[in-house]
């Protein structure tokens, strides 16, 4: 202590007396810290690219500023990117529509269900999906949505035409937001389904006595118990608008006159950076998408605690 | 909520004493053969694949889809397995899938139990920052270029990595780390217990739930990985499963393995080799290994995303 009377330790002397406590496990920390710092903060300085002409065998410091020139370029000299962008937007949006609400419907239904051993079958089969990649989805899809796959063949006993699954402007989005809920439906409940658990038993009781058939059960007691958990998960996938449909749009087989119909603008960044080796172009864009989509996440996050308050948000 | 609510077998709602008014019985009916309807549309394409890897060619072209197979056919596997980068693919893909592994159980418990001690110094600093890395990062260049720089073009350094850490797994375990009692450690310090042995005698055991889970969750993610392959490996003995996969089944690369198939004449009976179980048998071979250990390994999954949700 630095004076001879009793005190409370300052800052400083905390600070020191929790160091000393820690001393080890702060050689842990070093771990984390340098593998962020290279892998997390390297790249983070190396998104100066894209204010830059980079060329890779000038390196970074040869490379001359350029200022906002590849987000001109982008803005108004790119006339693929504002179609991306729709894409992107419909896309997300539609997938959110249709896959937001499956996974907690199936949550609801699957709880209601009498047998125990259904469900847990049903829970087993269907979280499967899950775990496959695009890849093998993709070669999987590529035959089932094919003009003489499985699917049409059942449409055609209904007398239908085959429909053009992989070739067709709109059904190759009926196709990529299908085949993404049928992947995402069984896993995506768990969190809801664990949610659904941990409601008390006694409001079940008491909406029983006050005479509460089954679905008014379900209205009254477990939707409002899942609130939180939907306002969580709502702000969650805010900020996911302007990507998060790489792996799928990458590798589903779709005909190339569609390609330039369901490219998203994580495709497009790859495209530029990898492909074309456009680092810089690619660069900014992808900056673009980081700031805006930390916009989002950031705003519903506001949104969700003025609705809601304090706890049913991120942080 | 407690995380033994949570994992604790879901029970019926309702009292058995209770009539079911005429709509219940319908719903609940409705709702069985919807389940039925699900369970079919999730597995149905897996079992068509399956099935079209080993039937008789001849099944393929009767006009209606496979649902069984109508003989064996080995054909197909045949070729498979005499089709070389198939098993570079997986002896690739075991190697690295094994390595990351345990470098992300390992890297991650060390990050994540200092940071289960809220008077760690720079605590609320680390925090912090864990969470913006989950917000927003350099980006796919930025990082392309890093392990260009890092001279990992190329090797396996390059998959094995990048992703070791994350802050999701790393507050996955913090939490854990969080509810275990700390009496324990107080009273191992008291017997002049140092802070390694804690770690590794007390807390590690302890922990090895979440430790499962992530393990578990870090394997089938590497077993089926290609974007990182695609990106920084050039070398094709150095490939992975899922690059090898991804080349037969969305670029079409059929050609080598068709050569492969050349060799392997069709004869009268229908055992020939179509090119549709071809791809059937790469998806199946790729994806067999995993959903061979899901249904044992299924709970761990879901006890992680429980323990991650209810407390996180």
């Amino acid at each position: 202590m630095s004076t001879y009377t009793y005190h409370a330790p300052t800052r400083w002397e905390s600070f020191r007396q929790r160091w000393r406590k820690h001393k080890t496990l702060m050689l842990f920390m070093l771990i984390p810290v340098v593998y962020f710092a290279v892998f997390w903060g390297y790249p983070l300085y190396g998104v100066l690219i894209a204010f830059k002409d980079y060329k890779i065998l000038r390196g970074m410091a040869a490379s001359p500023w350029v200022g906002l020139k590849h987000f001109q370029t982008l803005a108004t000299g790119d006339v693929m990117v504002w179609k991306y962008l729709g894409n992107t937007i419909r896309l997300s949006f539609l997938k959110w529509l249709f896959g937001f609400p499956a996974p907690i419907i199936f949550a609801i239904l699957l709880t209601e269900l009498r047998s125990n051993k259904l469900r847990r079958v049903t829970q087993t089969i269907t979280y499967l999906p899950n775990f496959l990649s695009w890849v093998v989805l993709s070669g999987i899809f590529a035959y089932l949505f094919s003009v003489s796959g499985p699917l049409n063949f059942i449409i055609g006993l209904f007398g239908v035409q085959p429909i053009q699954f992989m070739a067709d402007e709109f059904w190759v989005y009926v196709m990529l937001i299908a085949t993404d809920v049928w992947k995402g439906f069984g896993w995506g409940s768990i969190i809801y389904i664990a949610t659904i658990a941990g409601i008390d038993t006694t409001q079940y009781e008491a909406a029983i006595i006050d005479g509460a058939s089954r679905f008014q059960r379900i209205r009254y007691v477990t939707i409002p118990n899942m609130i939180p958990i939907l306002t969580i998960q709502l702000v969650m996938s805010a900020g996911g608008i302007l990507g998060g449909s790489f792996d799928q749009v990458f590798n589903m087989q779709v005909a190339e006159r569609v390609r330039s119909s369901v490219t998203t603008l994580d495709v497009y960044e790859y495209n530029l950076g990898i492909s074309q080796m456009k680092y810089s172009l690619s660069t900014a864009l992808g900056l673009t998408k980081s700031i805006v989509s930390c916009a989002m996440i950031l705003s519903a996050n506001v949104i969700a605690r003025k609705i809601n308050g304090e706890e049913y948000t991120l942080w | 909520m407690s995380v033994s609510k949570a994992t604790a077998p879901i029970t019926l709602r309702k009292s058995k004493g209770i009539a079911r008014t005429t709509s219940e019985r319908v719903f609940d009916f409705l709702n069985v053969l919807l389940m039925i309807f699900l369970m079919f549309i999730t597995f149905y394409p897996f079992w068509n694949q399956v099935v079209m890897s080993f039937c008789p060619t001849s099944d393929l072209y009767k006009g209606s889809p496979v649902l069984f197979p109508s003989g064996f056919n080995p054909g197909p596997f045949q070729v498979i397995f005499n089709y070389e980068p198939i098993w570079i693919g997986y002896r690739n893909t075991l190697f690295i899938s094994i390595a990351s592994t345990a470098l992300t159980v390992v890297v991650t418990f060390f990050a994540a139990y200092p940071l289960s001690k809220p008077d760690l110094p720079f605590y609320g600093f680390f925090t912090k920052v864990l969470t913006c890395t989950m917000l927003f990062g350099g980006g796919l260049i930025p990082g392309y270029l890093l392990i260009r720089n890092l001279g990992w073009l190329n090797t396996w350094w390059a998959l094995i990595v990048p992703g070791c850490l994350g802050a999701y797994n790393i507050f996955l375990v913090r939490n854990y780390v969080k509810t275990l009692p700390r009496e324990l450690e107080e009273s191992a310090l008291i017997d002049g217990a140092g802070q390694l042995r804690i770690l590794f005698q007390i807390i590690m055991p302890l922990s090895l739930p979440i430790l499962a889970t992530i393990a578990l969750w870090k394997f089938v993610g590497e077993w089926q990985s290609w974007y990182s392959c695609l990106l920084y490996i050039d070398d094709s003995s150095k490939q992975t499963l899922g690059l090898v996969a991804r080349k037969i089944l969305v670029n079409s690369d059929l050609q080598l393995l068709r050569n492969s198939a050349m060799s392997y004449t069709s004869d009268s009976t229908g055992f020939g080799v179509d090119t549709k179980q071809l791809t059937a048998g790469v998806i199946v071979v790729t994806v067999a290994p995993m959903l061979a250990v899901y249904p044992f390994f299924q709970k761990y999954f879901v006890k992680g995303i429980i323990i991650g949700a209810v407390k996180g």
